[in-house]
């Protein structure tokens, strides 16, 4: 059920919301706890409107910006704005960071598939991993490598740093990190390649 | 056949070792050792810990760190961005010119952290901060 957009009607016995924000900023967890019940609905609604999506994600959202209300409330300033719109810049503001999250997520799955075809013999087994998998799988190899292999392979896939600044960064020549990395994708191959 | 070097998932947890306490209003991390996959957890927690313990400024001593990796990086960034989204401040500390500034520079993270040359000056947000990537050699120029 979608919440009203107009305020909603306060209990004659409830206080105001700058009042309530001022109990708030004295830790009063009653006042915060009304304040909760006044918004939740309103800030599920702006997360969703964000998200384009239901359940945990939007959960998790209308609780962080509750927490944060809860340990910034002294930054509110009235002459800035209600309450109602300080609460929902907030919500606004965690849940773009949530869905930035959510994307840079994917967008790293989609990268350690795409070095993993690149770089990788993708046997048949490990092609029939979904995305999720394969990321997992391609991690987990990588840290079965021999320590100095590791080291190569974690800066050039995870970090995205060319073989000459490995090279600098680990204090070792070229050449000795071209080795590295040549045993580090043989072993890379024969762990990802399904037994026998 | 050669006897190869210890895979990484056999890396000692005494490769690192980690003190806080609190100076002045920081919540101060000193982290000695190598940061990487095997002893990162060890990192993460105590990153977990000062994240919560709601104090402004969070500094991280890694002038004795050693070695970082990938896991390392991503338990800072997933720090810094808990920190900025509350509107606090995560500080770092290290030497000049060695893996840690390098690292920090390479993926572009000494944009996002004010690094100091020393814990001090990470504590007290002094202006003893290395500012530009110029001390690390190779890098790509700025456009």
């Amino acid at each position: 059920m979608a919440p009203t957009t107009s305020p909603r009607l306060i209990n004659r016995d409830e206080p105001c919301d700058e009042a309530l924000i001022r109990l708030v900023q004295r830790a009063d967890q009653r006042a915060f706890d009304v304040l909760h019940a006044r918004y939740r609905g309103l800030a599920r609604h702006v997360a969703r409107a964000v998200l384009g999506t239901s359940g945990g994600a939007i959960e998790d959202v209308v609780q962080e910006s509750f927490l944060a209300v809860w340990r910034r409330s002294g930054q509110f300033d009235p002459r800035r704005g209600s309450v109602r719109s300080w609460l929902t810049g907030l919500v606004r503001n965690h849940a773009i960071d949530a869905l930035r999250r959510e994307q840079a997520e994917r967008r790293r799955r989609g990268r350690a598939e795409e070095l993993a075809a690149r770089h990788v013999e993708v046997e048949p087994a490990f092609a029939a991993l979904d995305g999720t998998e394969r990321a997992h799988a391609l991690r987990a190899a990588i840290e079965s490598l021999p320590r100095d292999q590791y080291r190569v392979m974690d800066m050039a896939y995870y970090l995205e740093l060319p073989q000459s600044t490995i090279a600098e960064l680990l204090g070792c020549p070229l050449g000795t990190i071209k080795g590295r990395s040549r045993l580090g994708l043989a072993r890379l191959r024969e762990t990802l390649r399904p037994a026998a | 056949m050669s006897v190869s070097s210890p895979s990484v998932g056999d890396v000692d947890p005494g490769a690192l070792a980690i003190d806080h306490g609190e100076q002045r209003d920081a919540h101060v991390i000193i982290v000695r050792g190598e940061v990487d996959v095997g002893t990162t957890p060890l990192l993460s927690s105590a990153l977990r810990t000062a994240v919560l313990g709601g104090r402004d400024r969070v500094v991280l001593d890694m002038s004795d760190v050693s070695f970082m990796d990938s896991t390392g990086v991503s338990v800072l960034l997933s720090a810094l961005r808990r920190l900025t989204r509350e509107g606090r401040t995560l500080a770092i500390a290290c030497r000049e010119g060695e893996l840690v500034h390098r690292l920090l520079a390479f993926t572009e993270l000494l944009e996002s952290v004010p690094v100091h040359r020393s814990r001090e000056s990470a504590v007290d947000d002094g202006d003893d901060r290395i500012h530009t990537k110029g001390s690390v050699t190779g890098l790509r120029s700025s456009p």
